[in-house]
């Protein structure tokens, strides 16, 4: 749970930070994609690796996988549609039976309409995920924390001893 | 210079390292969650697989399965099941049958495709009855996690329920000591169904009249009629006065309508009280079936038993036999829902509804066609059963083979088989020689059984523990030779089983009763047992023949069928005796109101279309006899208007 939380603390500093604009929009995307997979799955496991071996920011991912998460519980009936669709796709059968039968691939349960469904959709999205999320950070920092910083309320929490001492702590131990 | 070199130095100490795109701090994390997985995969999974395999078998079967213990190998694919117990669920002091070892080498191959294929498995060391440490655990009919299981086990079971007399042989007992039904019917004080039902019918029967009474009263009466022929006669039908007489036919056409309405409501009405007669009819024609029921009945209360051969075998071993098979049934379900045929379309489209509720991630999962190089979701290729007995074991001396169980049996290509052959000594079961084949390739399935077994020893045989009669069959050791098969829904199992030198131990408290079982047993050193069962797996049917039930009922006919006889005659004379005078005057009530009904509505009926009809005759001969005037006229005018013309032209 402290693990978790560190994350997400650091996020939040990232955020309001001049750095990590592409970590943040990865880790959004990255969230993106597995909070509309149902967990479970091999693609869901090759995500998280990949998570955790490039620098994609974690404390994003796992906010983002809630967010999310919560779309695509309503989502599901779309979800099953689309993959129906796709499994059924007379053109598909035979790279599909040959998947099926295929080593390691099963354990994708690309056989099930919601894991397909939300799969092609996650996948699909993912890119236009991270430059939107790209964008969207570099708006708030430049309309939100700017102006924050500017504000004197924050100017006097600067002045304080205890902000310099947490500047100093972060420093050392951060 | 200095102060430069210092600034650059703060300054490279200040600006943190820029980190690449790959996280290699994470590798320690990394290595930390790998090693507690296989932490988890040494330490813990064999043990929750050990609980995961007890919890399930145990809800199928019923009663505790045992696993002593489990080992995988994930690296070489195989796992190791030690000292499996089955519980025997009617005596949880022994185990139905216990497994001192089960091998199996998984196919790697198969395993990536996340199927289970098991190449070569190795099931040692059976043994049957084998005592446990301490009882096995019940599982209770209303545990929530068995409700399915239960429910196959319950139909399996309910089907071949077939109400026969348990204690036959106690109650023939009571009847040959001497038994007076007419003092036990004297204490009851019971309606009985008929005489109910006729107190019913004759309430009903009452309402019904005068329900029947009102709805005559309102028909259509002789009055009405009567204005209308009143009013037909008035009509004078004067051919002279043309217009008048087209006037009165109109009149008469338009009474004709009314009078066939009357009629047509009069028809109605008779024909809705004759089915309401007729269906009372019917009601008082079931009198007779219900006294047969109550005199059944009273039969099987006062314990009167019928000595008809075939049933007293049937009743003598049906539940015995019952309980061996029933249970077993719900394996024949169970292997045809884990081991399916390919699915036809129309069972296809019956199972898979389009719209189901669901919960997350659920969705719907395709099954793609398995390609030659693949495999199915499970396949045992070939289990070698081997055992051998040792001195004081439980373990038999068994050989025999398991081939080709698997998930999808249309494409395996061959039927599950199951060969066993040997023995066990401890159990004083020898000879035993089974073949099982279950053949779910294509619709309809197909499963065959083939056996036998050379001795095989059996619990005393109680037939009758009663204070009329102690009749047990000891020193069973019996020899079985069975066949059956499963055909789709449809099921047929011959059992042929021979127990020799049995010794019955009879015993009453009457002297002639006792002598008259000894005498009859006396003659029945083995018994026979033929039985078979057929039918739909829905709604089987028992045949059973045996020496004992035979020879009994032949030693017995003599002195307990005039009993019997006499008890049942006794029967019947109480019933009559207690329905006929209220029978008879539930017929006369019946018969009466018949008669009303036939006399008033359709004498009515009757009487109203005759006059109609003499109605229709009149309008019918005034009408022709109108045209006939009419048509002379016409004529006359005519002849005239010729005279006329000829006369104008001077002819």
């Amino acid at each position: 749970m402290g693990l978790l939380l560190k994350q997400i603390f650091n996020f939040l500093k990232i955020l309001n930070s001049d750095t990590g604009t592409n970590q943040i929009a990865a880790g959004i995307a990255t969230g993106f994609i597995l909070g509309m997979t149902p967990a479970m799955s091999l693609q869901t496991f090759l995500v998280v690796i990949l998570m955790f071996i490039f620098r994609i920011q974690i404390g994003a991912a796992l906010l983002a996988t809630g967010f999310f998460a919560v779309f695509a519980y309503i989502l599901d009936p779309v979800f099953d549609s689309v993959g129906q669709v796709v499994l059924e796709a007379g053109a598909l059968q035979g790279l599909f039976t040959s998947l099926y039968n295929m080593p390691i691939l099963p354990f994708t349960r690309f056989n099930n309409s919601v894991v397909m469904g939300s799969g092609v959709v996650g996948f699909a999205l993912a890119p236009f995920i991270f430059l939107l999320a790209r964008v969207l950070v570099q708006k708030y920092r430049e309309k939100v924390v700017a102006r924050f910083k500017e504000t004197k309320f924050w100017k006097a929490v600067k002045a304080t001893s205890l902000y310099k001492w947490y500047v100093k702590y972060d420093e050392l131990y951060g | 210079m200095t102060n430069s070199m210092d600034n650059k130095e703060t300054k490279a100490q200040k600006t943190p390292k820029k980190k690449g795109p790959i996280r290699f701090e994470a590798i320690i994390p990394t290595i930390i969650v790998v090693a507690l997985l296989a932490a988890y995969m040494t330490f813990f999974f064999d043990s929750n697989l050990r609980s995961g395999i007890e919890w399930v078998g145990t809800r199928v079967h019923g009663a505790e399965i045992n696993v002593g213990n489990l080992n995988t190998s994930f690296i070489n694919g195989t796992m190791k099941i030690e000292n499996i117990q089955v519980t025997d669920k009617t005596k949880p002091e022994n185990n139905m049958i216990q497994i001192g070892q089960i091998r199996l080498g998984l196919v790697w191959d198969a395993l990536l495709r996340a199927k289970f294929v098991v190449s070569d498995a190795a099931i040692e060391d059976i043994g049957i009855n084998a005592k446990r440490k301490r009882p096995g655990r019940i599982l209770p009919k209303s545990d929530p996690s068995r409700s399915q299981i239960n429910e196959i086990e319950t139909a399996a079971l309910d089907v071949t329920k077939e109400k026969y007399n348990k204690n036959i042989l106690g109650d023939l007992a009571t009847v040959a000591g001497g038994v007076d039904p007419n003092a036990q019917l004297k204490e009851m004080q019971n309606d009985l169904k008929s005489e109910k039902k006729i107190a019913e019918l004759k309430a009903s029967l009452k309402e019904k009249e005068n329900a029947w009474k009102e709805r005559i009263a309102k028909l259509p009466g002789k009055e009405k009629f009567a204005a209308l022929k009143q009013e037909f006669k008035a009509l004078k039908f004067d051919s002279k006065n043309t217009v008048q007489f087209l006037k009165d036919i109109q009149k008469a056409d338009k009474i004709l309508k009314e009078a066939d309405k009357e009629v047509k409501a009069i028809t109605s009405a008779a024909n809705d009280l004759n089915k309401e007669v007729n269906a009372a009819g019917k009601d008082i024609g079931q009198v007779d079936k219900w006294v047969k029921e109550d005199i059944a009945d009273l039969q099987t209360r006062l314990k009167i038993p019928s000595l008809d051969v075939g049933d007293l075998s049937k009743s003598i071993f049906l539940n015995m036999l019952n309980e061996k098979i029933g249970p077993y049934q719900k394996y024949i379900v169970l292997a045809k829902e884990y081991m399916p045929p390919p699915k036809s379309e129309r069972t296809k489209t019956k199972s898979e509804p389009l719209v189901a509720p669901r919960k997350r991630g659920e969705g719907r999962t395709y099954k793609f066609p398995i390609t030659k190089k693949s495999y199915p979701l499970f396949w045992l290729q070939k289990a070698t059963i081997s055992s051998k007995s040792n001195e004081g074991g439980f373990s038999g001396d068994i050989s025999g083979n398991l081939t080709n169980v698997t998930s999808n049996p249309a494409w395996v290509g061959k039927p599950a088989t199951l060969d066993i052959k040997g023995d066990f000594p401890a159990q004083q079961v020898m000879g035993l020689d089974a073949q099982v084949v279950f053949d779910n390739r294509k619709e309809p399935t197909q499963s065959t059984l083939k056996g036998s077994i050379q001795s095989f020893p059996m619990e005393p045989l109680s037939l009758s523990d009663s204070d009329d009669l102690t009749f047990k069959v000891n020193n069973l050791v019996g020899r079985s030779r069975f066949n059956g098969k499963v055909v789709g829904e449809k099921m047929a199992l011959n059992i042929a089983n021979v127990y020799d030198k049995v010794q019955y131990d009879i015993d009453s408290k009457n002297k002639d009763v006792k002598q008259l079982f000894t005498a009859a047993a006396a003659g029945i050193p083995a018994i026979n047992l033929r039985a078979s069962v057929k039918g739909k797996i829905s709604a089987l049917a028992w045949s059973i023949d045996s020496n004992l039930g035979r020879e009994l009922g032949k030693g017995l006919k003599k002195q307990v069928q005039e009993k019997i006889d006499q008890a049942k005659k006794q029967l019947e004379a109480f019933v009559y005796g207690r329905i006929n005078k209220e029978k008879a005057a539930l017929d006369n009530q019946f018969k009466g109101l018949k008669n009303q009904v036939d006399s008033q509505v359709n004498g009515k009926k009757a009487e109203l279309e005759r006059e109609k009809k003499k109605m229709t005759a009149q309008i019918e001969q005034q009408k022709k006899s109108g045209q006939k005037k009419e048509q002379k006229k016409l004529e006359k005018k005519g002849k005239k208007l010729l005279k006329d013309l000829k006369k104008s032209l001077k002819f």
